[in-house]
């Protein structure tokens, strides 16, 4: 039994959780030194351009695509939707939380009030479910 | 989606740029030897004066008697392709000067250029004014010598992130935090 389950290896499904890419998965294409790693989303799938990122700014999955070291983002491209990697990710509950961040954070004033009038019909059904007892 | 934005704090500092200049021609010498160089510094300015600093110890020619002919900032091919890096240098110490390789792993070589300057600065103490890069170029793995250098040659080369110390947002950090960070990784 090995300690470590997640390495840092082409392939490895990870979140950027710092800068400007904050919150948007990645894949970790190939490894420069023991520090840094470049990664790809493909920029056309999760809107991470392939460069050079510090590992301290990834965390990383559970997941890994199936690829050579240095894969082009076809070949990438290609890896994650065979094993539907994404797919899989966003029915985690890691990935769940993700988007439910960003969802609420993509909302306007008028959401945020359509929710917060949603969640009032809401209590008050559960009140009066609760009531009838 | 809009335009990529790097971050900012993820791009070099350094730049490369090819610098061609002469002595200014005179009626005694009309034509007066051509050099080119490729320089490298934080800006233009900086990579001038690197440029005369040369031209002083190669002949007789210094800025206010000399001509530049092109100043071009010189860029990377493949910027997402890790390569290796050489670099021949001379730097002066405090005591004698030395001549050096050194190896660096980086996608750009202005990024082995930046670590070059770090590494001298931190092992040798040795600052930007006192070094001399006599050449850098890429090179392929096979002709890389250094330990941490071969190491990252592995194919199948993987490594687990053992610790981690969480990276809060700079406008949300705080100097006390209510309950410890969680560094444990799996």
């Amino acid at each position: 039994m090995s300690m470590f389950t997640r390495f840092v290896e082409p392939g490895r499904l990870a979140v950027i959780t710092y800068g400007p890419c904050a919150g948007k998965v990645c894949t970790v294409v190939d490894i420069v030194d023991q520090k840094r790693v470049v990664v790809d989303g493909p920029s056309s799938v999760t809107g991470v351009a392939r460069h050079m990122m510090p590992v301290k700014r990834l965390s990383l999955t559970d997941f890994k695509a199936a690829i050579p070291r240095g894969a082009r983002e076809k070949t990438l491209k290609l890896a994650l939707e065979k094993e539907s990697i994404l797919k899989k990710w966003s029915e985690t509950s890691w990935g769940k939380k993700l988007q439910a961040k960003e969802t609420r954070a993509k909302m306007t004033d008028f959401d945020r009030f359509k929710l917060m009038v949603a969640k009032k019909k809401r209590s008050a059904l559960v009140k009066k479910a609760l009531k009838k007892k | 989606m809009g335009k990529f934005t790097l971050d900012p704090s993820l791009q070099m500092k350094m730049h490369q740029y090819q610098i061609v200049g002469r002595a200014a021609p005179t009626p005694k010498n009309p034509t007066p030897k051509i050099y080119r160089m490729r320089m490298f510094a934080k800006n233009k300015v900086l990579a001038k004066s690197r440029f005369w600093y040369f031209m002083k110890k190669l002949n007789k020619a210094k800025k206010s008697g000399g001509e530049l002919l092109a100043v071009n900032e010189l860029f990377d091919r493949g910027p997402t392709k890790v390569k290796n890096y050489g670099v021949w240098l001379r730097y002066e110490s405090r005591t004698d000067t030395h001549n050096m390789y050194k190896e660096f792993r980086d996608i750009s070589i202005n990024g082995a250029i930046s670590q070059l300057y770090q590494e001298m600065a931190g092992r040798h103490r040795a600052q930007a004014g006192s070094i001399q890069i006599i050449h850098a170029t890429a090179i392929p793995a096979s002709a890389c010598r250094r330990d941490h250098v071969t190491e990252m040659h592995d194919s199948g080369l993987k490594y687990p992130v053992i610790t981690k110390l969480p990276l809060v947002a700079k406008k949300l950090r705080t100097t006390y935090k209510a309950s410890r960070p969680m560094t444990f990784v799996r």
